[in-house]
């Protein structure tokens, strides 16, 4: 019981975006395809997540990411600065996927939707 | 930027940040608000969005100024534009003077608590209650506001605590904006009378539930039919996957008990699986012998 609970802690510090809130989730799984300025991301996300990032929340976010080294933000072109995911931000979006799939699977089961 | 109005809103929403932040991101933000307009997002979003944006990143720890100037300095200049207020009290950081918490303490009068406090605050925010599972019994049943009216914006939360029978994870409160004007319907579980179905139920193997305790979680069907016939109830069973499963149920070895639900006091669902569930369970140990 003990080293579950253990298990499950280390899981949760793991899981850096568990806090961070959906946008910041959001932005990371959108460079994970490749490096984006505000605009493409607000295009991409819409794109896969059906969600309309608003200006402020966006920037808002990708500050946030940028102070704790998940992405960094390269050379400007024009006015638009491009960022891309860090390794560090890889690995949280990973740790954080894997929490999601967790929870997904004990809802799932709850729901009686997993299949026997 | 299309329209000296539009620009206007928007170059005063970008002027409330940080001049950190505008050094940085200025000329990007009035370039991608341009850009969003043309795509068709409203100019009122666009300014809304920065404007809380801006509150976000004054209010935020490092530039250390007195957040009250900062808010203060941020609703002003909302005003004096015409933007929504509503929308940005509600998307600001929620401090302990600008929400309401109603939170249960004594579950054998939950409505009745929920009640006085929102009455007391003038909230049209009407308590119903309905027949729940015994765990769920003196908690908010999810969703935990219904009905939300216009002026409903901005509801920041729920709060949870301890299931009556220790489990852990029921809602026993709300937080609401001050400001809220809306009128909801909060719903709470109240103990069922005799016969009476269940509008909510929790986990049947879950710490206060019929079945916790019972070591039936994970035996086979064939050995947990009898113990389940001496509690008799009335039992459907049902495949993990939701499907009746006709009788005679399989009693082979193969089948184990994987959860299950109580419809009433006196009637179960009962599911099963062709492996044992154990290692997956979320109640962990619940559903085995104390």
């Amino acid at each position: 019981m003990v080293s579950r609970k253990l298990d499950r802690d280390d899981a949760t510090d793991q899981d850096v975006l568990r806090r961070a809130g959906d946008a910041s989730v959001l932005i990371l799984t959108s460079l994970a395809g490749g490096t984006k300025h505000g605009y493409a991301l607000i295009q991409d996300i819409k794109g896969f997540a059906g969600v309309q990032l608003g200006p402020g929340t966006l920037y808002g976010a990708l500050d946030r990411l940028e102070r704790l080294r998940l992405i960094e933000a390269l050379p400007a072109e024009e006015r638009r600065h491009p960022y891309r995911i860090t390794a560090a931000g890889a690995m949280a979006l990973r740790a954080h996927l894997d929490s999601i799939e967790r929870v997904s699977a004990a809802g799932r089961l709850r729901l009686g939707l997993a299949g026997i | 930027m299309p329209g000296s109005r539009s620009a206007r809103l928007v170059t005063t929403a970008l002027r409330c940040y940080p001049p950190r932040w505008r050094s940085r991101h200025g000329d990007e933000a009035v370039e991608l608000a341009t850009l969003l307009m043309r795509d068709g997002m409203p100019v009122r979003s666009i300014a809304c969005s920065y404007f809380m944006g801006a509150a976000r990143a004054r209010l935020a720890p490092g530039p250390r100024r007195r957040l009250g100037v900062a808010a203060g300095t941020l609703l002003v200049a909302a005003a004096s534009l015409g933007a929504p207020l509503a929308l940005l009290s509600s998307s600001a950081p929620a401090s302990a003077a600008s929400v309401i918490r109603a939170r249960i303490t004594n579950r054998a009068d939950a409505a009745g608590q929920l009640e006085s406090v929102l009455r007391s605050r003038h909230l049209h925010i009407t308590v119903t209650q309905e027949p729940v599972s015994p765990s769920l019994v003196g908690s908010i049943i999810g969703p935990g506001i219904r009905r939300v009216s216009s002026g409903g914006a901005g509801i920041v939360g729920e709060m949870t605590g301890p299931c009556a029978g220790g489990a852990r994870g029921c809602v026993d409160g709300i937080v609401l904006p001050a400001r809220f004007t809306g009128s909801a319907r909060i719903v709470v579980g109240r103990a069922a009378k005799p016969g009476e179905r269940y509008a909510a139920a929790a986990d049947i193997f879950r710490p206060g539930e019929m079945l916790h305790c019972s070591a039936l979680l994970g035996e086979s069907v064939g050995q947990a039919r009898t113990a389940l016939q001496s509690l008799h109830v009335k039992i459907a069973w049902e495949t993990d996957g939701g499907k009746p499963v006709r009788w005679p149920v399989p009693v082979g070895r193969r089948y184990y008990i994987a959860g299950g639900t109580a419809l009433s006091a006196g009637s179960i669902a009962i599911r099963i699986a062709a492996k044992d569930p154990a290692p997956i369970s979320p109640e962990g140990s619940h559903g085995r012998r104390c």
